[in-house]
């Protein structure tokens, strides 16, 4: 996510590795929980801009959406029972997030 | 195979003794190449060899559990003494994913001997296949074997956070990542 230069193949694939690494380890997840959040910001804000033409870009940008969404699904339900007290400082992200889709 | 009506299912777990004796065999044969054209057809009967594997676990499903402990046996020995550079890794991480899956919560106990092979793999941005094909069985194990994964978690994110910093620096346009 540092760089804009894209590699096109695995970002989505480990996003949703990290929805599924959370929904196995559920509560555990906590540890890993800040920098999981901090990768999926920076992921969210990688867009496709004005370049109309440019489906593969386009194509990428959708999947890596997809990817953020699928982890933070597993992220929430493996949070669910302590949720109230992790989800508040998140909750302006996803809605942030939601908004740019 | 992977339509095999239920009476068959004696025949396929037959056919899978057989399978995995052939592929035992590949392992002590790996010693004895010596020429490239050996090389090339042993790699590509266990390229095929675990494919087919792979087909009859998916059939099988928890019925390949008394056969789990040889399979694992035999891909381990192969993916030893095979070169990460040639593609049986690729076909052996198939068979993995698919056994992790019919083993659920069973696949448990091979996590000490494999998840090194795993590492390897996950740390390896040269083989892009191998890597996104590793990313794709950490997903596969996770949902598996569930709250057991906790001990190679620290591992696990250490070297997908890795790969997602590095491989900006691969261009990759043309590959698709196929999950497993």
């Amino acid at each position: 996510m540092q760089s804009s230069t894209l590699s096109q193949t695995y970002k989505p694939a480990i996003l949703q590795c990290f929805g599924d690494i959370a929904q196995a380890i559920g509560g555990n997840f906590e540890t890993y929980l800040g920098v999981v959040m901090q990768v999926l910001q920076q992921a969210s804000t990688i867009s496709a801009g004005n370049t109309d033409k440019n489906y593969e870009m386009i194509e990428y940008v959708l999947s890596l959406r997809e990817g953020i969404m699928d982890a933070y699904d597993g992220i929430v339900i493996a949070l669910k029972d302590k949720s109230k007290c992790y989800s508040r400082p998140h909750r302006s992200y996803v809605g942030m997030n939601a908004d740019s889709i | 195979m992977m339509n095999v009506g239920q009476d068959q299912l004696a025949t396929i777990a037959h056919l899978s003794t057989v399978i995995i004796d052939r592929l035992e065999k590949t392992v002590s044969m790996q010693n004895q190449v010596v020429s490239m054209d050996d090389k090339n057809t042993l790699e590509e009967m266990q390229t095929s060899l675990a494919s087919v594997l792979m087909s009859i676990i998916q059939r099988l499903d928890k019925e390949i559990k008394p056969q789990a402990d040889r399979i694992m046996q035999a891909l381990l020995g192969i993916l030893t003494a095979s070169p990460s550079s040639s593609i049986v890794p690729d076909a052996i991480f198939g068979t993995v994913g698919s056994l992790a899956n019919a083993l659920e919560q069973d696949f448990t106990v091979y996590m000490d001997a494999f998840s090194p092979f795993l590492y390897t793999a996950l740390g390896n941005e040269q083989e892009q296949q191998l890597c996104s094909l590793a990313i794709g069985l950490v997903s596969d194990i996770a949902r598996s074997i569930g709250e057991q994964v906790l001990p190679y978690c620290d591992s696990f994110m250490n070297f997908l956070l890795n790969n997602l910093k590095v491989n900006s620096c691969y261009e990759t346009r043309h590959k698709r990542f196929q999950p497993c």
